[in-house]
């Protein structure tokens, strides 16, 4: 591990860098076992901290909290960057276990915001609401297309130039690390739904990689796109 | 509720390494058992919420980030990685991130800054101003105190106020070099001195 970076862990572990550095540390962190095993030992004590600070929240603050919940749909297990499908199925799971377990109110909402496997990245491309980014690369310009009311994110890589036996990826950053949310196929394109973090491409090795190459075509927080 | 979740014959323990299958709670939220979420609000609320307020300062600000967090935590349930630590971490790791980016990008980091620029003599919060309940507490303050003083300031600045490594280097008056030293020896020092208690 670069000694640079190695001394900023305990700066990270107290959340004391600014987002720039925090985010080229984790980047590191994703490629570096080493340091990953040092966090996570070093994580405990510095959570520990907040022993020292408890305090009983006001009463009204849960029903608050479990409401909300009620009302907001679960993210699905990360699996394996290879079969981005079964992510689908895992979350219809939760949402059925929820809607057996009836958490009532707000489940047509959690319902109508999950989304099936089959959208395609077109579909995306072309909500009225969705908004295109165009990101000139060194291998030509890669599309990403948001659409707020589908909660889904297109990556369109066609129009790329890339080098034989590579493809793209799409990766979410988020609080829980990094993910990949799916890699793209022959036709170049995938639409993933929109999680609370970073989006990233990265270039990787046709069927995907289990952490992101250094070769990051784009990277922008979802409140951007 | 929390009751009937304690059935399996002890009391839910402050120890995440013991006991109670907190992380079995945790796969039933992530299959949307709002029963199960709620006793993980019930065991880690206080926490949170202390952190925030905190952190943060203004209680119904602290308010709002708690409910932030638990929101994430109903969320991303089914991408906790037992491998990686207890529950407890994980929701307290959420915690601190949510308080301290809070923290800076409200108004009052502004405030902060100028302060930070005027190299004011800032109050060093710890957790001796806290209520003292669990033993547990007593552990963490008699292991901050084994600290180094530039040690233990550096890590109370930045968990309990919020401050970049850059922004404490400014308000003591030393090299970033050494402060963000001081942070990772300093935490090591602390799981060293935590560990070695509950051996003890």
């Amino acid at each position: 591990m670069a000694p640079d970076v190695h001394g900023l862990l305990g700066a990270y572990l107290l959340d004391a860098l600014v987002p720039r550095e925090r985010a080229d540390f984790e980047a590191h962190l994703a490629a570096c076992a080493e340091c990953r095993e040092e966090v996570d030992s070093l994580r405990p004590a510095t959570t520990s901290l907040a022993g020292g600070v408890a305090a009983t929240p006001p009463a009204p603050l849960r029903d608050r909290v479990l409401r909300t919940a009620a009302q907001t749909p679960q993210l699905p297990p990360v699996v394996a960057a290879r079969r981005p499908r079964r992510r689908w199925l895992m979350g219809a799971v939760a949402v059925a276990a929820a809607l057996v377990i009836g958490v009532g109110v707000g489940l047509g909402m959690v319902l109508s915001d999950d989304h099936p496997p089959t959208m395609t990245a077109a579909q995306v491309i072309s909500a009225p609401d969705a908004k295109m980014h165009k990101e000139n690369t060194s291998d030509g310009e890669l599309m990403v297309a948001m659409s707020p009311e589908m909660h889904m994110v297109a990556v369109d890589a066609a129009h790329l130039d890339r080098p034989a036996g590579m493809t793209y990826q799409v990766w979410w950053h988020t609080d829980a690390g990094m993910e990949s949310a799916g890699v793209l196929g022959e036709e170049m394109s995938v639409a993933v739904p929109v999680e609370d973090g970073d989006l990233m491409v990265t270039m990787e090795p046709e069927g995907g990689s289990d952490q992101p190459s250094d070769k990051v075509l784009f990277e922008m927080p979802a409140t951007s796109l | 509720m929390r009751r009937a979740l304690r059935v399996v014959g002890e009391e839910p323990s402050r120890d995440p390494d013991d006991g109670l299958d907190v992380a079995g709670v945790l796969a039933a939220v992530a299959g949307g058992d709002l029963h199960a979420f709620g006793w993980i609000y019930d065991d880690l609320a206080p926490l949170v919420f202390g952190v925030a307020r905190r952190v943060v300062r203004d209680p119904s600000r602290a308010e709002e980030v708690t409910q932030e967090v638990f929101t994430e935590v109903w969320r991303q349930a089914a991408r906790f990685d037992e491998a990686r630590g207890s529950v407890r971490t994980w929701v307290l790791t959420i915690a601190h991130r949510r308080a301290v980016d809070a923290v800076r990008s409200s108004e009052a980091s502004r405030a902060r800054e100028e302060h930070v620029a005027r190299r004011e003599p800032v109050e060093v919060a710890g957790p001796e101003e806290a209520v003292v309940t669990a033993s547990e507490h007593d552990g963490v303050r008699r292991c901050l105190e084994a600290l180094t003083p530039l040690q233990s300031q550096s890590v109370r600045l930045a968990y309990y106020q919020g401050f970049t490594y850059a922004e404490v280097a400014e308000m003591l008056g030393r090299p970033l070099s050494t402060v963000k030293t001081r942070m990772r020896d300093g935490l090591i020092r602390l799981r060293d001195c935590l560990e070695a208690r509950d051996g003890a």
